[in-house]
């Protein structure tokens, strides 16, 4: 017996934009035939949102310091615990370079995906943050590919 | 920019932006806040639309519409799916706006696949694989309660295995894994009470 809750049948394809997950739930981006899904998962529960192409007024983008500021308190971090694994002798210097490691390690997981951003989407009568989109090459490469998409859409009437 | 009339914010300080730094490639820096910020319209911004009120009937050609009425001006989208609605179709729930058939899904349950107009993609859904491993998973913390949790976790992981699990669809590896770890645990169970017994 086909199951009241299934899926749909709609193809769509993943969009640029991952976002890590938090208490608060994570965002995933779809792309529909004719709409951009948003998907956010909260745990137990998952909502969609779409927007359609028709109705998509303006893509905005604003570079957030959260970049800098995540480099300069790692950076920090692994110099401190470095200065201390110098200090620190025998099995405890592993253990205290190991701690290093791990800020070290974290920077370039910071430091290699660029610059943070926040994006924005406007319809006619709403606008949504786009929280998988947290990089700016990520939008970059989403505006890219909905540009001829939505312009294509708005260009043709209804 | 303006556009119609209507100047192009900068989605940081809602300063105006001037029009070298509206659909642009690159990021450009706001006058006033100094922020980065890259704005890319469409050609429906041009229009200059503003919200109807009270079942609006459309203006121009290019006006968004209520998903329903066709000829009615868009006022608000659903929370639940993100449809546009007119005045007429808006249904307030709380602080939510909703279209009548999201608020019939929310009172009946979810519909059937076929049932939703569009692409089909229903607006909120459960999912029963993350219940099950968190029935599965979490319990193991405080151990004795797995119990009663082990067998939960394999009810709902077996009754629900066919649903589809998300709008999306989503591999069985939840499924598989909250199966697993719960089968480990009734079968600890079982070894457990059979020494106790003998």
């Amino acid at each position: 017996m086909p199951d009241a809750h299934a899926t749909t049948t709609t193809a769509y394809r993943r969009l640029p934009g991952r976002q890590w997950l938090r208490m608060t739930g994570r965002q995933r981006l779809y792309l529909g035939p004719d709409h951009i899904l948003v998907v956010e998962t909260h745990y137990m529960s998952e909502e969609c949102v779409r927007f359609y192409f028709r109705d998509i007024h303006a893509i905005t983008v604003v570079r957030t310091g959260g970049w800098a500021a995540w480099n300069v308190v790692l950076a920090t971090a692994a110099a401190l615990v470095a200065l201390l694994a110098l200090a620190a002798s025998g099995g405890l210097a592993i253990f205290v370079w190991a701690v290093a490691g791990v800020f070290a390690a974290a920077l370039v997981a910071n430091l290699l995906p660029g610059p943070t951003c926040s994006c924005r989407i406007r319809t006619v009568v709403s606008e949504r943050r786009l929280s998988a989109v947290e990089r700016l090459r990520q939008a970059d490469r989403l505006i890219a590919i909905l540009h001829p998409l939505i312009e294509a859409a708005q260009a043709t009437p209804p | 920019m303006p556009i119609n009339g209507v100047p192009i914010a900068c989605p940081n300080c809602g300063a105006a932006l001037p029009d070298e730094r509206v659909d642009q490639p690159r990021l450009g820096r706001c006058e006033i806040c100094g922020r980065a910020v890259r704005v890319v319209t469409f050609p429906l911004l041009r229009v200059g639309y503003v919200p109807g009120r009270a079942g609006e009937s459309l203006q121009a050609d290019g006006e968004a519409s209520c998903f329903y009425h066709p000829h009615k001006r868009a006022a608000v989208p659903c929370d639940a799916c993100g449809r546009f609605l007119c005045s007429l179709c808006d249904v307030e729930l709380g602080r939510r706006h909703l279209c009548p058939a999201c608020v019939e899904a929310e009172l009946c349950g979810p519909r059937a696949p076929d049932a939703a107009p569009s692409s089909g993609v229903p607006g909120r859904r459960f999912l029963y694989d993350s219940l099950a491993l968190t029935l599965a998973v979490w319990p193991l913390l405080i151990w004795p309660t797995t119990l009663v949790t082990a067998p939960m976790a394999v009810f709902v992981a077996l009754r629900h295995w066919r649903s589809a699990g998300g709008v999306i669809a989503r591999t069985k590896a939840r499924m598989t894994a909250a199966l697993a770890l719960a089968g480990v645990q009734l079968a600890g169970w079982a070894v457990l009470l059979y020494r106790w017994i003998y």
